[in-house]
């Protein structure tokens, strides 16, 4: 990492941002005040069923972790940065409009060095207006789309940005729906700038463990109830592989691990990062296990790395008073969201 | 170190540091900041209220019980500094002030924006300070320099009180003062004359030697107010003629001298205020009886003893004929609880009038361009002495300036002030130093009272004291001035250090005073 790590620091709004505003300006359109704030929700983005699923990536069982030795890693050589996102969702009559903050966070020497991008993107069902703007887009389930702008906006942000030879955590699935090939590519990009992505999934209810493990057949609900089970405050489980059917590309290494007596998180490698790195993997789980003490938030155990980035995340969303930069707009919003705030 | 506008809460400016250098920390309380809006051309100086340590990635407790180290990035810390704004540069004049908007910079106000701020390029040069925890400094621009201001002159006239435990800097302070209104008060009929009353030790008896001191700290201050240490020229040391001379060598026996007080002169009206401890009633009927005494039977070369003959003569019986004003006369007949009370006040004043080879002092005496004088009251019944002489030259000094006779200034510096007012049931008592009080402005005459505590100043006298510093005293008395000294230690406030509401200097919360060029010697203050 470069001594003047302070060049990081930066905020970056998209360059159609503004254009969009106009646009949302010109055609009349009035968001309203209140948004919903959220992160993208990747809980429904479970592994496809089409998976083959191997367990011979190492033996089952739970393994020890070691704090001392991951705050040894993190503070003596190891280059470190961690991605989050936050966004605001405005709906209004015409359609929704979805404000994201991309967060990255770098471990620089006694500080974390922060950079955000900020992007804009108004979703309608309405042709009529689509046609009338190239900043509006046109969409009969903004979710999919917006979740295709986001990942590409991501890996934009992320390649750009994150330094050589370094480390990333990422916060969310490595694959799951039609994020998979964006994900994956941004993966195989950053593997080529010699960066390890590394990606976490707090919540999820797959039970792709459970259900191809003989002996776990039945017994739990999902693969983070048997984690959590079997696995004690400080261990992780073995690595299990899972791999498309269709496409082996799509292939990842994954255990859980558990850091407080709470529900465990889901570490993601791609196949080929673990492949390529696999003699550094047990260090790098004593690193996140360590990160994850330190942030010690026993209710919400989360990567020390990625919470800070959420801060950001959410702090640099503020810095938009999207009501009032809209607020020239004239088109009443929904009923709902002016008076309560409920987004989506 | 620059501090960033985060906005506006509860009235207070909030800024928070930047961390961009190894000397980042936490800027103290009465800082100043100037906050630059370029693109507004503006200017802001605000002082910092209050000022506190912010962890901004505030990190887990947890890691210490499991004997983890911590990540580096989470040890950062930022200052968070609650702000006054104190002026904007330049004003406007339309009735409003301009918007402090959040994001833009401020970093430590410098010389030239100090000057602007206080508004005062002449006066006597202090140092303004800081305070934290338990540190007390002078504040530095962002080249370390320390920065200066002027109290105006005017200052000196609407009195002033100083408060101080021993060895806070208080008599220190006031010698400072005092050597700046002889040599550098710039009014028109300046400089001026002091007159200070010794109450302890030799403090104020060699305020004609220049003050020496080992400390590089203080010889800075000097420097960087372009002063040099250097005695009062004109100085001398009254003492009472009832006492001898015992002043160890560093007292100049050349400029003591022996004084007293004549009865011939003293003004019938003011006797009850010169005698201490006498009852209301005796002070209303004592005038009008010396005034009887001294127009019928008072003879050349008569003294104070020859009226308590008088007064006291068994055949009178307690019946005299006073005479007022208007030499009008008239039988009066004294109680003999306050006839017992006069007799004993006026038998304990005897030792202080009319003793042989010592003279009477003047208002010529004291009223003379850079002359200090100073009565020492030090040793036993001085203090008595001491207050019937300061009522007396007071009486003398407040007439021969209503009367235009000197226009000279004069500054009165009365230390433990108590000691001569605390016993003073007349109204007689206060009537001169009141009138002096508030008449100050128009005649010129300064008062400062020194005392350990706030309370000892005379009753109906604090009214008019527009001035107060405190030195390290009682936590109460410095949070009756109303300065807000939250997570600061008052009782660390080192020497010379000073929390001050000065009048017209509001801006100024904290102060430090520089030691005097004059009476100070390294090891005894």
């Amino acid at each position: 990492m470069t001594e003047k790590g302070s060049s990081y620091s930066k905020l970056v709004i998209h360059p159609k941002f503004n254009e969009t505003i106009n646009d949302l300006n010109r055609l009349n359109i009035k968001i309203p005040n209140y948004p919903d704030n959220s992160e993208m929700d990747f809980t429904m983005y479970n592994f496809p069923d089409n998976g083959e699923f191997v367990t011979n990536v190492e033996e089952i069982k739970n393994i020890n972790l070691d704090a001392k030795r991951g705050a040894e890693l993190v503070n003596d050589s190891l280059s470190i940065s961690a991605y989050d996102e936050s966004l605001n969702k405005f709906a209004s009559l015409e359609g929704i409009a979805v404000l994201i903050s991309h967060s990255q966070i770098i471990h620089h020497k006694d500080d974390y060095l922060p950079s955000n991008f900020l992007t804009l993107n108004f979703y309608t069902r309405a042709k009529t207006i689509a046609e009338d703007s190239q900043y509006v887009k046109y969409s009969e389930e903004f979710e999919t789309e917006s979740k295709k702008d986001y990942a590409i906006d991501r890996n934009e942000f992320l390649l750009s940005n994150t330094p050589n030879n370094s480390i990333i955590f990422i916060d969310g699935p490595l694959i799951g729906k039609q994020m998979s090939s964006y994900t994956i590519e941004l993966n195989n990009k950053l593997l080529s700038k010699n960066v390890i992505p590394i990606f976490f999934v707090k919540n999820s209810s797959s039970n792709l463990v459970t259900n191809h493990v003989k002996e776990l057949k039945d017994k739990y609900n999902s693969d983070m109830h048997w984690a959590y089970r079997t696995l004690k405050p400080g261990q992780r489980t073995n690595f299990f592989s899972y791999i498309d059917k269709y496409n082996k590309q799509n292939g990842k290494i994954f255990c859980y691990l558990k850091a407080f007596d709470v529900s465990p998180q889901r570490i993601e490698f791609h196949t080929s990062t673990y492949q390529r790195y696999k003699k550094k993997i047990d260090d790098l789980m004593d690193v996140i296990f360590y990160l994850q003490l330190v942030q010690g938030e026993p209710k919400n155990p989360q990567l020390r790395s990625i919470a800070i980035a959420e801060k950001y995340a959410r702090e640099t969303l503020k810095l938009i008073n999207f009501a009032k930069v809209m607020a020239k707009a004239g088109i009443t919003p929904t009923i709902n969201q002016d008076r309560f705030g409920w987004g989506g | 170190m620059v501090w960033i506008v985060k906005g506006e809460e509860k009235g207070k400016i909030v800024l928070i540091s930047k961390n961009v250098d190894k000397n980042a920390g936490i800027l103290h309380k009465g800082s100043y900041l100037t906050i630059e809006d370029n693109n507004d051309k503006k200017k802001f100086i605000v002082r910092a209220d209050d000022t506190l340590q912010h962890n901004p990635y505030s990190p887990s407790p947890l890691i210490v019980d499991m004997d983890l180290s911590p990540l580096t990035q989470d040890q950062k810390c930022q200052n968070i500094v609650f702000c006054d704004r104190i002026m904007e540069l330049p004003e406007r004049m339309d009735g409003k002030s301009s918007f402090i908007k959040p994001q833009i910079l401020a970093r430590r106000s410098n010389q030239e924006e100090m000057d602007q701020t206080f508004g005062t390029r002449e006066g006597m040069p202090v140092f303004p300070a800081t305070v934290f925890a338990r540190s007390s400094q002078k504040i530095c621009d962002d080249q370390g320099k320390s920065i200066n201001i002027k109290i105006p002159e005017d200052v000196f006239f609407h009195q002033m009180l100083i408060t101080g435990r021993t060895g806070s800097g208080k008599t220190v302070a006031m010698k400072y003062m005092s050597q700046y209104f002889l040599e550098d008060l710039c009014l028109e009929n300046g400089p001026g004359a002091v007159l200070a009353i010794n109450v302890k030790e030799e403090d104020l008896l060699t305020m004609d030697k220049k003050s020496e001191t080992k400390s590089k700290q203080l010889q800075d201050e000097w420097k960087d107010l372009g002063l040099k240490p250097h005695g009062v020229e004109t100085f001398r040391i009254y003492y009472p003629g009832n006492l001898s001379s015992r002043y160890s060598q560093d007292v100049d026996s050349d400029k003591c001298e022996r004084i007293t007080l004549k009865t011939e002169n003293v003004d019938p009206e003011t006797l009850s205020g010169l005698i201490q401890n006498i009852t209301d009633i005796g002070a209303d009927q004592l005038p009008v009886i010396f005034r009887f005494w001294k127009e019928r039977h008072m003879s050349s070369g008569d003294t104070l003893a020859d009226f308590i003959r008088y007064f006291a003569d068994p055949n009178r019986n307690r019946d005299y004929t006073g005479m007022n004003s208007r030499y009008e006369e008239f039988p009066i007949r004294m109680h003999f609880g306050t006839y017992q009370s006069v007799l004993n006040a006026l038998t304990r004043a005897t030792e202080y009038f009319d003793i042989d080879g010592a003279r009477e002092l003047t208002a010529a005496d004291i009223l003379q361009h850079g002359k200090m004088s100073v009565i020492d009251v030090v040793g036993k019944s001085a203090f008595g002495f001491g207050a019937v002489l300061l009522r007396d030259l007071f009486e003398k000094i407040y007439d021969a300036k209503s009367r235009k006779e000197f226009l000279i200034p004069v500054l009165i510096e009365i230390d433990e002030v108590h000691e001569f007012y605390g016993n003073a049931r007349s109204r007689e008592a206060l009537q001169t130093l009141d009138s002096i009080c508030r008449k100050g402005r128009s005649l010129e005459i300064g008062v400062i009272f020194a005392s350990q505590n706030p309370s000892d100043i005379p009753p109906g006298i604090g009214n008019v004291v527009n001035t107060k510093i405190y030195f390290k005293s009682d936590p109460a008395n410095i949070k009756a001035l109303g300065v807000n000294i939250s997570g600061f230690d008052p009782e660390a406030l080192k020497a010379g250090y000073g929390i001050a509401r000065i009048h017209g200097l509001s801006q100024l919360k904290f102060v430090k005073f520089p030691l005097s060029m004059a009476g100070v010697q390294d090891g005894k203050k």
